[in-house]
């Protein structure tokens, strides 16, 4: 409500009194040109300067103002809409004025019109208005000026700015003075969040962050970014609306915000000594509410929504609507839908592993800083995020937050921001120049078992990736609305005195009326309030005085309703948009990766990274400008691009800790290790996209290395998941195994297990049975006791597990990071394998890195042991003792010393037995190479230049073989005693291998 | 450039307080106004205020003020070069002035022989006081010679004097160089000087409680009839039909020009004339007029 003076009071109070309206038109910020109705010229002895608040030398009006237009100003009780107001101000053509447009650029100038009297001083004038000159309308004999308010100045504006982690009221300010609004126009009580009327809305917050600026917003569905096709004027309108408020230019052209509160005092009471005239008019009956949370602002020309509805709650008044059914019908609904298009903010569950169903949980939330309870102020140095927030900006019981995660709405009171994960995105003004804005990345929100499952929703199970959409201002609105409207809202018209035009729009007022007549009511009362939702002041030949249209805005015992609620389940609102930024944000056809650029250098602690571009699955994101970052001393920390908003993201671990869990649009950058007062960089860009899943596993043909991203460098589902084709055995990905980055053994990236037993292993892949392979890793243990194991399950072709060979079953790793290979061969009726890692159960952690799983070729080395040679005849030769054996092909028990051939294939062997180990040598007497007992091959042999001494060679040369054929070496004695043939692990062999 | 006398008829009627018409103001003319602290005209610079042009000092409004800017000065003149074509002018009339709220003015109207007002005569002086009413007088005759009120034709050069022991700054809302048209008679309806209307709206709440908005009061209403058979001041009549555009333009109504000079009203009338003949010589002149704002009642 308007102070109006005591002077004005006593003026108007009068039985009889000569109201004029005095119109000052501003060409500068002093000097106004006065003019008034009536009949007499009016000297003030000095004039109130509203531009410096002053006191300006004293000015002469002359009535040359023929007529006022009325003055009206109206809200949509409902949708909060408020009509802009005009005013039109018809001078007597007597010179003055004309001379005054001639000679002034009058367009965009100021009027104001102000109501008083002859004896009143200019100050002690009621306000009624104050805008800017449109256009004028010289007719005969008169003049009209045409003004409108100040909503001129951000109404034919579309908004090219950004506002970030903002309350709406804070964001509505941004943009009017983005717009162009002086600061001066804007009622600061109205827009300052210490005031007691905004209790309970304290801890709203929006963002919005525009494609225009950032680029497509066709794949940026995070930043709600459809290009703004509003005016500034609008969109601040909308924000209102999220706080059942409307936003308004009051009668001395300030920008004023009103909030409806049923709550609030009455600002006056009116008995039949103050109305005149009386109208009941149609009642408001709004028995449910459709309230869309979207984003969206434009169609495609298939007619899908540019940017999807992220939810529809529907908030009925199941007992209004029964009561309102025809006869015959059960229901009668009257319903009203109302679009929230600014506020679909949508952040992320980051929780590792699934939410249960039921139960209280901790849901962590990823990019948090658009939802209610996040908002912060001023730069990120030290932390905490607590010290850069306000007490009311957060959570708590009496400022609740609703989110709804899949289609689950749960209620939380608080909420946790994570100190050290910063995000520095721009936020720019209305003309497009960026500032830093500091965001946190990572909050925990506590959710309590009573609060899921709410406002008609049904608890369910979310997983890591699950958007969570605040839908605490739309809950606020539909029950508000509901709680208004459902019985049906009286609305009247009354017509006052003057003495009221202190009265406002959104002022809440009583009055007592015994001829209003409806359902349960004859009369009204002061029990009842009223909102004024229109204003009207008349000042003309015919009338006098102030109609108001006075809207039910709630009452001491008010009707009771029963709500119902109805949720559109996610998919519903899905289009086109949706299923593309579904697909960036599961990485459908790539991974995260740096494009190009995004450098990061450092000076001192002053971390900057170069524009470049990085991307987030199939989305490219520009960092259009270099931005510079002051990391903390003594701590490292890894720079990210978030290729969501295109903002630099730092998180902070103590020197030397494991890297952080990274958000899942993170591009990562660097490691930056900072020492007291500079910075080493270790370079972890990605550079190009890895397009994963391209080929299955399970056709990943032999030769090369057989196991699935061995290296771990593919995560194209990012850190918050294993890598691309493991999965965990035993244990949760994010607890029990991570990424680990500190100190991979090769690449950027390995397997960090910091838990005992736990494991994690490959996607089958095809193997072949008998197969020799050749399996290992580089591995490490923190703790000299701690068994690492690298091993392989191996399936059948219906993917049984059959059995687990290990390469690796070793504890004393703990000095450095070891290489270990070992073959293995792949049992007879394996057709899959995959690889396992694992920790043993001791305490410590193991490192995994650079596995290794290629086919090993058959091959062995035997030397004899001293035996019996019989004369005359032929002998196996007693090789039985394995140099190697891979694949353990060869049977060295005395009699059988044979290599029995493991698959089809070409093979080589050696064999020698020296003459100096050799008793009877016989100049006839040879070595043959036995297949399946019969002489494929004889050998040759050698004088040693000692009599009687030779010495026996086999060289086979390529020998084809079928699986099982046995190759042995035979000795044939010509000499007609028994020899003795001494062992000798150095000069009797036999070897072989497969070469094909 | 001349002066010449006024009809005894003329002046007799006026003596004997029969009403007069003003139609024209010689000042429309002008061809260079100047508010001026010297005498020459030409070549001297204007000290008139922005956004308070000389040329509210003849639109024949009173509420709006012309008036010179901030220059300090105890001598004011209002000058005018009214051209060749310049109206008689027998009258002066000035409204809307500050000239009581200013005090102790002596204010004079002078005609030069030329532009640099070398050489003046003073038609008339008078001295307001603390007064703001309008000042009125049928009487400029030369204030050093004759004392008979004159006529004055071509004369082109002429400027209203403001004088003070200290420096002020006037203001002006009309200024009215007029050639009388002296009517034979009043109204056939006597005493209609105290005729007034208000224009009010009432708001009267639903118990009764009543409240009067005032719209405007004090307006001056004058209607009727006066019947004459002299051909001067029929002829009189239709030439101050032409002087206010056939009754398009305000025109002054002096009701009593010897007894209340100063009760000049401005006043409209319906724009069209009856003036028929009601006997072989005689016509009426039916005239309804009603007061222009600001309204007489309303001065002090």
């Amino acid at each position: 409500m308007l102070t109006l003076s005591d002077e004005f009071e006593a003026e108007f109070k009068k039985a009889g009194c000569e109201p004029v309206f005095l119109v000052s038109v501003w060409t500068d910020t002093s000097g106004p040109l006065m003019f008034c109705t009536g009949s007499k010229i009016i000297t003030f002895p000095d004039i109130y300067n509203m531009f410096d608040g002053s006191t300006d030398p004293g000015m002469v009006a002359p009535p040359s103002v023929a007529q006022v237009t009325p003055f009206v100003q109206e809200i949509d009780p409902i949708h909060r809409n408020m009509q802009r107001t005009s005013c039109t101000v018809t001078f007597v053509d007597d010179g003055a004025i004309r001379d005054f447009i001639k000679n002034n650029r009058v367009k965009n100038q100021s009027l104001v019109v102000s109501l008083g009297t002859a004896n009143l001083a200019q100050q002690d004038f009621a306000p009624v208005f104050r805008g800017l000159i449109k256009k004028w309308v010289p007719r005969e004999g008169q003049i009209d000026i045409l003004a409108d308010d100040h909503s001129d100045y951000p109404f034919d504006r579309k908004y090219f700015g950004t506002w970030l982690n903002k309350h709406p009221l804070e964001a509505i300010k941004k943009i009017l003075e983005d717009s162009g609004m002086p600061s001066g126009v804007i009622e600061a009580n109205d827009f300052d969040l210490t005031q007691s009327e905004f209790d309970g809305i304290e801890h709203y917050v929006n963002s919005y962050q525009g494609s225009r600026i950032h680029g497509s917003p066709y794949f940026n569905p995070r930043r709600l970014d459809a290009p703004l096709e509003l005016s500034s004027f609008i969109v601040c309108a909308e924000l209102a609306k999220t706080m059942v408020g409307s936003v308004w230019f009051a009668e001395d052209g300030k920008l004023r915000f009103t909030r409806f509160d049923s709550s609030a005092s009455e600002v006056v009471h009116w008995t039949a000594d103050d109305i005149k005239e009386f109208e009941q008019l149609d009642e408001l009956v709004v028995n449910q509410i459709e309230v869309n949370l979207s984003s969206a602002r434009g169609m495609l020309s298939s007619g899908e929504q540019l940017l999807p509805t992220e939810s529809t709650i529907v908030v009925k008044d199941t007992t209004s609507q029964t009561a309102y059914a025809a006869p015959g019908e059960t229901v009668g609904v009257f319903a009203e839908a109302v679009d929230f298009e600014l506020i679909a903010y949508r952040s992320s569950v980051f929780n590792y592993g699934d939410i249960a169903a039921s139960g209280a949980f901790d849901l962590q939330l990823w990019r948090p800083w658009g939802l209610c309870g996040t908002r912060v102020l001023g730069t990120y140095t030290a932390g905490p995020w607590e010290a850069m927030q306000t007490a009311t900006s957060n959570l708590s019981a009496s400022n609740p937050a609703y989110y709804l995660i899949d289609d689950e709405v749960v209620k939380c009171i608080s909420m946790d921001l994570e100190e050290y994960a910063v995000e520095t995105a721009l936020e720019f003004d209305g003309d497009g120049d960026p500032t830093d804005k500091d965001l946190p990345v990572f909050a925990t929100a506590t959710i309590a078992s009573t609060n899921r499952g709410l406002l008609g929703s049904t608890a369910s199970t979310h997983t890591q990736g699950s958007k969570v959409v605040d839908v605490t201002a739309a809950y606020d609105f539909a029950e508000t609305t509901i709680r208004r409207f459902s019985n049906g809202a009286p609305t009247i018209q009354v017509t006052t005195s003057l003495i009221h035009c202190g009265v406002q729009v959104g002022d809440l007022v009583t009055l007592e009326n015994d001829v209003y007549l409806s359902f349960g009511r004859d009369g009204i009362t002061s029990a009842v309030k009223f909102e004024v939702t229109k204003k009207e002041i008349r000042l003309d030949d015919s009338q006098a005085g102030c109609h108001f249209t006075l809207v039910y805005a709630g009452e001491s015992s008010p009707p009771a309703i029963v709500k119902t609620y109805d949720w559109w389940r996610r998919e519903l609102g899905k289009g086109l948009l949706a299923d593309l930024a579904e697909a960036a944000d599961r990485q459908v056809n790539a991974s995260n990766h740096v494009n190009s650029g995004l450098g990061v250098t450092s000076s001192g602690l002053d971390v900057t990274v170069e524009s470049g571009f990085g991307a987030r699955g199939s989305r490219l994101s520009p960092l259009l400008q270099s931005q510079t970052v002051t990391v903390r001393p003594s701590m490292d920390h890894y720079i990210s691009f978030s290729a969501s908003d295109s903002g630099v993201v730092r998180q902070s671990v103590a020197t030397g800790a494991d890297a952080p869990a990274f958000g899942p649009d993170c591009v990562l950058l660097a490691k930056v290790v900072a020492g007291s007062s500079s910075c080493s960089i270790r370079d972890l860009r990605n550079f190009g996209a890895i397009r994963p899943r391209n080929t299955s596993a399970t056709d990943f043909e032999q030769g090369g290395n057989l196991c699935p991203n061995p290296d771990f460098e593919t995560w194209s589902l990012g850190p918050g998941n294993p890598p691309d084709h493991w999965e965990m055995v035993t244990g949760t990905w994010g607890t029990d195994a991570i990424r680990g980055e500190t100190d991979p053994s090769s690449g950027l990236y390995g397997i960090k297990i910091p838990n005992a037993s736990k494991s994690l292993a490959t996607q089958k892949f095809r193997v072949e049975a008998d197969r020799v392979y050749h399996v290992g890793a580089t591995v490490f243990g923190s703790a000299s006791g701690l068994y690492i194991y690298v091993g392989v399950r191996w399936y059948t072709g219906t993917g049984s597990l059959l059995s687990t060979t290990y390469a690796i079953s070793e504890s004393g790793l703990h000095t450095a990071f070891a290489r270990r290979d070992t073959p293995l061969v792949a049992p007879s009726n394996a057709s899959y394998a995959s690889v396992i890692l694992l920790n043993g159960a001791q305490a410590g952690f193991g490192l995994y890195d650079a596995v290794r799983f290629v086919r090993a070729q058959p091959s062995f080395f035997v030397t004899n042991t001293t035996q019996t040679l019989g004369k005359s005849t032929d002998t196996l030769i007693d090789f039985d003792v394995e140099a190697h054996d891979t694949g353990g092909f060869f049977n060295t028990t005395l009699g059988q010393n044979k290599f029995v051939a493991p698959f089809d294939g070409i093979y080589e062997f050696k064999a020698q037995v020296l003459g100096s180990n050799l008793t009877n040598n016989h100049a006839d007497s040879y070595l043959w190479l036995s297949k399946n007992s019969s002489e494929i091959l004889r050998g040759s042999k050698s004088y040693t230049g000692t009599s009687s001494e030779y010495d026996y060679h086999i060289d086979s040369g390529p020998v084809k073989l079928e699986k099982d054929d046995i190759i042995q070496i035979i000795y044939n004695s010509a000499h007609t005693s028994n020899s003795v043939l001494t062992g000798s692990t150095t000069q009797n062999f036999f070897s072989g291998v497969q070469i094909q | 450039m001349s002066s010449g006398a006024i009809s005894t008829a003329e002046l007799d009627y006026a003596t004997n307080n029969k009403p007069m018409l003003v139609g024209s103001n010689a000042l429309e003319s002008a061809s260079v106004e100047k508010w001026l602290i010297v005498d020459t005209l030409s070549g001297s610079a204007d000290k008139t205020l922005t956004n308070h042009p000389i040329s509210r000092a003849r639109d024949r409004f009173n509420h709006l003020q012309t008036k010179p800017d901030t220059t300090s000065a105890s001598t004011w003149y209002l000058s005018f070069d009214l051209t060749a074509d310049v109206a008689d002018f027998d009258c002066l009339f000035i409204g809307g002035h500050n000239f009581g709220t200013v005090g102790g003015l002596t204010v004079s109207l002078e005609i030069g022989t030329d532009a640099t007002f070398g050489s003046v005569t003073e038609l008339y002086t008078t001295t307001p006081g603390s007064s703001n009413k309008r000042i009125f007088t049928a009487d400029l005759a030369d204030t050093s010679g004759t004392s008979v009120p004159l006529r004055h034709s071509g004369e082109r050069y002429v400027r209203l004097k403001m004088t003070k022991g200290s420096d002020f700054t006037p203001a002006i809302g009309e200024l009215w160089l007029g050639r009388r048209r002296q009517l034979p008679y009043k109204f056939n309806i006597a005493a209609q000087e105290k005729r007034t209307r208000s224009e009010v709206v009432r708001f009267e709440s639903r118990s009764g409680v009543s409240t009067t908005y005032t719209l405007s009061q004090g307006k001056a209403m004058r209607s009727g009839s006066i019947e004459m058979d002299d051909a001067t001041c029929i002829a009189d009549v239709t030439e101050w039909w032409k002087e206010c555009g056939y009754g398009t333009k305000p025109f002054l109504w002096i009701e009593n020009p010897t007894a209340s000079p100063s009760d000049v009203h401005v006043m409209t009338c319906a724009p069209e004339l009856f003036f028929d003949l009601t006997g072989p010589s005689s016509r009426s002149l039916d005239l309804s007029m009603s007061e222009v704002a600001p309204y007489l009642t309303s001065e002090s």
